[in-house]
C-alpha cells in the first residue's frame, strides 16, 4: 500500500485545509463506491499540502468572488495592486484560447460581443476586448462563471512568474512527497501545474518515487502556460514518475486540451481520458473528477498495487 | 541532455570578398554535433551553398527549437562568415547583409533575448571578424535578433559567447602552404575549436559525475583558455610570412562547475572539478613552436591575458607577470591610463558640482532642470543643483554640431577627456570641498589609475575579469566614501557579461544606501523585463552612456522618454554615446524652455 498526495487548485468555497481534505476524500469515496470499493487508506496516509493561504494573499485578503471581479474588471483595487501589463496579456491569451473551443472564429465572436459604439484601441492591452471575451465565454458555458476562469488563470500566472509565491507553494508540496516506496500523486487545476513543476524540478535529485501521477482538469497544455513553464525548466516527462494519467471533461473551460501527442507530446506518452462527465457548474470542479468511476478506480489501483 | 544547434555558414556576402572555409567549417561543425548525439531533427544547417541565407530562415529555425514542448536544454548557435563590429556590438553578415540593413544577425541583442528564452544554456560561437564597420553603408547596418521577444521568462538563462578574435580584430582563413593543397583555405578558429571539442586537449576534459554517458566534459572556461593557446600555436606552426595574429575571446555567464559544451570519454587520470583547477584559472602554456622564421620568436601573451594579470597585480591578487613578452597593445593601454589618470583643474566648485573638459571644447550647454554657467567658456561649467536634487543631465554640443548627454551628479565634477578631438573618456571625481572627497592623495591616485586602466581595457574590448577579480573590484569600489560612478558603470557591464546580475543589484543597493544614484546603464543592466521603468528612466542621463548599452535597451524592451527613442540610430561611432547633429536637433526640440548657455 502506498501513500496518497492530493495537490489542490483554488477553492471557491473558502474552506480550510481540513475541510478541503475531507471533501476530496469524500469525493474519491463517492467515485470508488461506483465500483463497490471504499477508501483503502487511513486519513493519515493521505497527504494534503495546503497553500490556500498563499493563494488568498494573492488577492490581498479579498474573498475569491470579490477578487474575481477585480481580475475581470482589471482595475486597481485598493490594496490589491493593479494587474501588470504582462498579467493582463497572459489572462487575455488564455481566455481567447478557451473560447476558441466553442467558436471557429474566436476573434470575430469577440468583436460581435463588443457593445455598440465600443472603442477598440490599437494597443496590446485592451481590457474592453477581454471583457468581450468573457461575454462570449459566459454565453457558451452558462453558469461557468467566466470570472472564476479569469481568477484561476491569474493564480496560474502568479505561480509561474512570482518566485516568492512559487517558492512557498513548491516547498509545501515537496514536503508531502515521499521516496521509496513513494506516493501516488493526484492533482487538480492549478495543482496540476504545481505538481508537474515540483516533480520536474526535484524528483530525480530527491529520489521521489511516483508510481502514478494523476492530473485532473489540467491547463498544462494551454500555450502561454507551456511557454512560462518552459521558462522555469524545459518541459519533459518528470523523472521517477512511472505513469501519468490525465482526465478531463471536454467541456472543462480551464483544462481546454488533453495532454496528448498533439497538445503536450512527451515520451513516454501520457494516458488520457477525455470522457469524464463533470457535472459541476463550470465542468471543472474536483468533485466531478474524483467522483468519476474510472478516475477513482485508477487511483485506487495505484495505491493498492503491490 | 536534450541539445539542439543552429549552424550557419555564409561564404559570400554581396559586396565583400568570398570566403573559402565558412561553409565547409559549418559542415564540419555539423558532423561534430551529430557525433555528439544531437538529434538530427534538432539541428538546423543553414549555408549559402543552396541559396542566400536570410535572417528569417535563422529566426524560423531558432523559433522551432524554442517551442516549449521541444524541451531543449542547450542550444548552440554557430556562425562562420563575415562579421563586423558597430558601436561595440557584433553583427554577422548574411548573404545580402550590406544591401539590406536588417540582413545581419545582431549578436548582442540576440544574446540578451536568449537570457529570457526557455533554454537554460545558450552558446553562441562566432568564427567571424570583429573589425569596426567601415564606410556609410556598413554604419547603416541595424541587424536582426534571431531570438524572439521575451517569451519564456523565468530566471535568466546562461548565455556563453565565443568569438574567434578580440574586439576590433579579424578572424583568419589560412591557405595551405604545401603544393599538394594549394588553394585550400582553413578557418583557424573553427579548426582549433573542433580539435578541442573532439578531445584534442585531454588536459581540460573533466569527469562530470552527473550520471550521463560518456562522463567526460569540456567546460566553457577551460575551453576559452585553451582556444587562445591553440590558435596562437597554429599561427606559429604555420610559419607565415606576415605578423598575422588572432586571439580568440569569450564572454561566459554559465556556471563554471555545471555547464559543459562537449561530452567525451574522459582520459585516464581525468578528475572532477572538485579536484581540479578553480574556475577561470589562468595558466599560460607557451606553445611548442617548430623551428624557423617568426616561430622562433618568444610568443607574446595575449592582450586579454596581460590585462587580467595586470589587474590581479593592481588588486593585490598576485598576478604573475610570466615569462612571455607583453603584447604590443599593452603600451597603448598604459599610456592612456597615465594620460587620463592625471588630475586636472579645477578640483572643486563652490557648488560642489560641475563639468570640465580636457583636450576638447563644447560650444553650448543645455540643462533644463538645473542652473548652469560657464566658468571658462567651453571648458569649465559650474552647476547649481538644489539641495534635494539627486541628479540631472546636461546636453553638451560640440563645434561640429554633434553632442553628448552628460550626467550631472551632486558632489561630483564630471571630467570629459578628448584624444585628437574624439571624446575618449568620462570620469567623476568628488569636489574637494565635498564631504565625500577622500583627502588621501595616494588612495585617490590609486583609484584614478584603476578606473582609467579599466577604461582603456573596456575601450579595446579586453576587460573580462573572472568572478574572483570582479569580487575584488567590487570590494575596491565600495572602499570609498561614495562609489566611483564610472567604475561602477564598467563593472556593471562586466558583471552582466559574467551573468552576475544579482551581484550587480546588490552593488546598486549598497550604492543607493550611501546616497549615490546609479548611472542609466548600470540601472539598465540590473533591470528585468516586466519591472516598472520609471525609476530606470530617472537615472542620469536617461539613456545609455556607453554605445553598447543601446542594444541591451532594445532587447529588454525598455522604452525611453518620448522623443529620445528616435536618437538610437543617430550616433557616431565610439565607445561613448556621442550623437549626430540630427540627434542634437531632436534633443533641442525635446528640452523645452531650456536654460541655454552659449560658450
Amino acid at each position: 500500500m502506498r501513500d496518497l498526495v492530493f495537490v489542490h487548485g483554488r477553492s471557491q468555497q473558502g474552506k480550510d485545509s481540513k475541510a478541503l481534505k475531507a471533501e476530496w476524500i469524500a469525493n474519491w469515496a463517492g467515485g470508488l463506491k461506483k465500483s463497490g470499493l471504499s477508501v483503502p487508506l487511513p486519513d493519515e496516509r493521505i497527504h494534503f499540502p495546503y497553500y490556500g493561504d498563499t493563494l488568498d494573499q494573492l488577492v490581498a485578503g479579498k474573498s475569491p468572488e470579490e477578487a474575481a471581479r477585480i481580475v475581470v474588471r482589471g482595475g486597481a483595487p485598493e490594496g490589491g495592486g493593479e494587474l501588470s501589463a504582462e498579467e493582463k496579456a497572459f489572462i487575455e491569451a488564455v481566455l481567447l484560447e478557451s473560447i476558441g473551443r466553442f467558436e471557429a472564429d474566436a476573434e470575430g465572436a469577440v468583436q460581435r460581443a463588443l457593445p455598440p459604439g465600443a472603442i477598440v484601441e490599437k494597443g496590446v492591452l485592451n481590457w474592453g476586448w477581454v471583457q468581450a471575451i468573457l461575454v462570449v465565454l459566459d454565453k457558451h458555458v452558462p453558469g461557468a462563471s467566466s470570472a472564476s476562469v479569469a481568477l484561476a488563470t491569474r493564480d496560474v500566472f502568479q505561480y509561474l512568474t512570482n518566485d516568492v509565491i512559487r517558492g512557498v507553494i513548491d516547498a509545501g508540496t515537496a514536503s508531502a512527497m515521499l521516496a521509496d516506496p513513494g506516493a501516488v500523486l493526484v492533482s487538480h487545476s492549478l495543482g496540476t501545474v504545481v505538481a508537474y513543476n515540483v516533480l520536474r524540478l526535484n524528483a530525480r535529485q530527491k529520489g521521489w518515487k511516483v508510481p502514478l501521477f494523476v492530473t485532473l482538469g489540467s491547463p498544462l497544455a494551454v500555450s502561454v502556460i507551456k511557454q512560462k513553464l518552459a521558462g522555469i525548466k524545459p518541459i519533459g516527462f518528470p523523472a521517477d514518475v512511472a505513469a501519468w494519467f490525465n482526465a478531463m471533461d471536454e467541456r472543462d473551460v480551464v483544462s481546454l486540451y488533453p495532454l496528448d501527442g498533439k497538445n503536450f507530446p512527451l515520451t513516454p506518452a501520457i494516458d488520457n481520458k477525455t470522457d469524464v462527465r463533470n457535472d459541476t457548474s463550470n465542468n471543472h470542479g474536483i468533485s466531478g473528477y474524483l467522483g468519476d468511476k474510472e478516475v477513482a478506480r485508477r487511483i485506487y489501483d495505484a495505491v493498492t498495487a503491490p | 541532455m536534450n541539445r539542439a544547434a543552429v549552424l550557419i555558414g555564409v561564404n559570400r556576402v554581396k559586396g565583400l570578398p568570398a570566403l573559402n572555409d565558412a561553409v565547409r567549417g559549418t559542415q564540419r561543425m555539423h558532423d561534430w554535433v551529430l557525433a555528439q548525439g544531437f538529434a538530427p531533427g534538432r539541428v538546423a544547417l543553414i549555408t549559402d551553398e543552396a541559396g542566400p541565407v536570410t535572417a528569417a530562415a535563422i529566426q524560423d529555425a531558432v523559433e522551432r527549437l524554442l517551442d516549449p514542448m521541444a524541451g531543449v536544454e542547450q542550444l548552440l548557435i554557430y556562425f562562420a562568415g563575415h562579421g563586423l563590429n558597430i558601436n561595440y556590438g557584433e553583427f554577422w553578415l548574411l548573404s545580402r547583409g550590406l544591401e539590406r540593413p536588417t540582413e545581419a544577425v545582431d549578436v548582442a541583442r540576440s544574446a540578451v533575448l536568449a537570457r529570457y528564452s526557455s533554454v537554460p544554456h545558450v552558446v553562441f560561437i562566432s568564427d567571424a571578424c570583429r573589425t569596426a564597420a567601415a564606410g556609410v553603408q556598413q554604419q547603416f547596418i541595424t541587424g536582426s535578433p534571431v531570438f524572439p521577444a521575451v517569451a519564456g521568462g523565468g530566471a535568466e538563462k546562461a548565455v556563453d559567447q565565443f568569438f574567434a578574435c578580440t574586439l576590433g580584430n579579424p578572424a583568419l582563413e589560412v591557405q595551405a602552404q604545401d603544393a599538394a593543397n594549394a588553394g585550400t583555405f582553413t578557418a583557424l578558429y573553427t579548426e582549433a575549436l573542433l580539435e578541442v571539442l573532439g578531445g584534442g586537449e585531454p588536459t581540460i576534459i573533466e569527469v562530470a559525475g552527473d550520471g550521463e554517458v560518456p562522463d567526460g566534459v569540456v567546460r566553457p572556461w577551460p575551453l576559452k583558455r585553451v582556444l587562445r593557446e591553440k590558435v596562437s600555436a597554429r599561427l606559429i606552426a604555420l610559419n607565415l610570412h606576415t605578423r598575422a595574429f588572432q586571439t580568440p575571446d569569450a564572454r561566459i555567464t554559465s556556471d563554471p562547475g555545471q555547464a559543459w559544451i562537449a561530452r567525451l570519454l574522459p582520459p585516464p587520470g581525468a578528475v572532477s572539478r572538485a579536484a581540479g583547477l578553480p574556475a577561470g584559472a589562468r595558466t599560460m602554456v607557451r606553445p611548442k613552436a617548430p623551428g624557423g622564421g617568426l616561430a622562433d620568436e618568444q610568443p607574446a601573451r595575449s592582450l586579454p591575458d596581460w590585462v587580467d594579470a595586470t589587474l590581479d597585480n593592481v588588486l593585490g591578487r598576485g598576478g604573475v607577470p610570466g615569462d612571455s613578452a607583453d603584447p604590443e597593445e599593452a603600451r597603448a593601454i598604459t599610456d592612456q591610463t597615465e594620460r587620463h589618470g592625471k588630475e586636472f583643474e579645477p578640483r572643486h566648485f563652490e557648488t560642489r558640482c560641475g563639468i570640465k573638459l580636457r583636450g576638447g571644447q563644447a560650444v553650448q550647454a543645455i540643462c533644463p532642470g538645473t542652473r548652469i554657467e560657464w566658468v571658462v567658456e567651453g571648458e569649465i561649467l559650474r552647476a547649481y543643483p538644489r539641495p534635494d536634487q539627486a541628479s540631472d543631465r546636461v546636453l553638451l554640443i560640440f563645434d561640429d554640431g554633434s553632442g553628448a548627454m552628460v550626467p550631472l551628479l551632486p558632489e561630483f565634477i564630471a571630467e570629459l577627456s578628448f584624444d585628437n578631438g574624439e571624446w575618449a573618456g568620462l570620469a567623476y571625481e568628488a569636489s574637494e570641498n565635498s564631504s565625500v572627497h577622500d583627502p588621501d592623495p595616494a588612495r585617490r591616485a590609486a583609484r584614478r589609475q584603476l578606473r582609467e586602466f579599466v577604461a582603456a581595457a573596456v575601450e579595446r574590448g579586453v576587460f573580462q575579469p573572472d568572478r574572483e577579480t570582479l569580487a575584488a573590484l567590487a570590494a575596491r569600489l565600495l572602499d570609498a566614501p561614495l562609489p566611483d560612478p564610472v567604475l561602477l558603470l564598467y563593472l556593471a557591464y562586466a558583471l552582466d557579461d559574467a551573468g552576475m546580475v544579482g551581484r550587480l543589484r546588490e552593488l546598486i543597493a549598497q550604492a543607493r544606501a550611501r546616497g549615490a544614484t546609479p548611472l542609466f546603464d548600470v540601472a539598465l543592466l540590473a533591470y528585468r523585463p516586466g519591472e516598472a521603468q520609471d525609476e530606470l528612466r530617472a537615472c542620469p542621463p536617461g539613456m545609455p552612456l556607453l554605445a553598447r548599452g543601446w542594444s541591451g535597451l532594445a532587447a529588454r524592451g525598455v522604452v525611453l522618454a518620448e522623443g529620445v527613442a528616435d536618437v538610437s540610430r543617430m550616433r557616431q561611432p565610439g565607445l561613448w554615446s556621442r550623437f549626430t547633429p540630427a540627434a542634437v536637433d531632436v534633443f533641442l526640440q525635446q528640452l523645452r524652455s531650456p536654460e541655454v548657455n552659449h560658450a
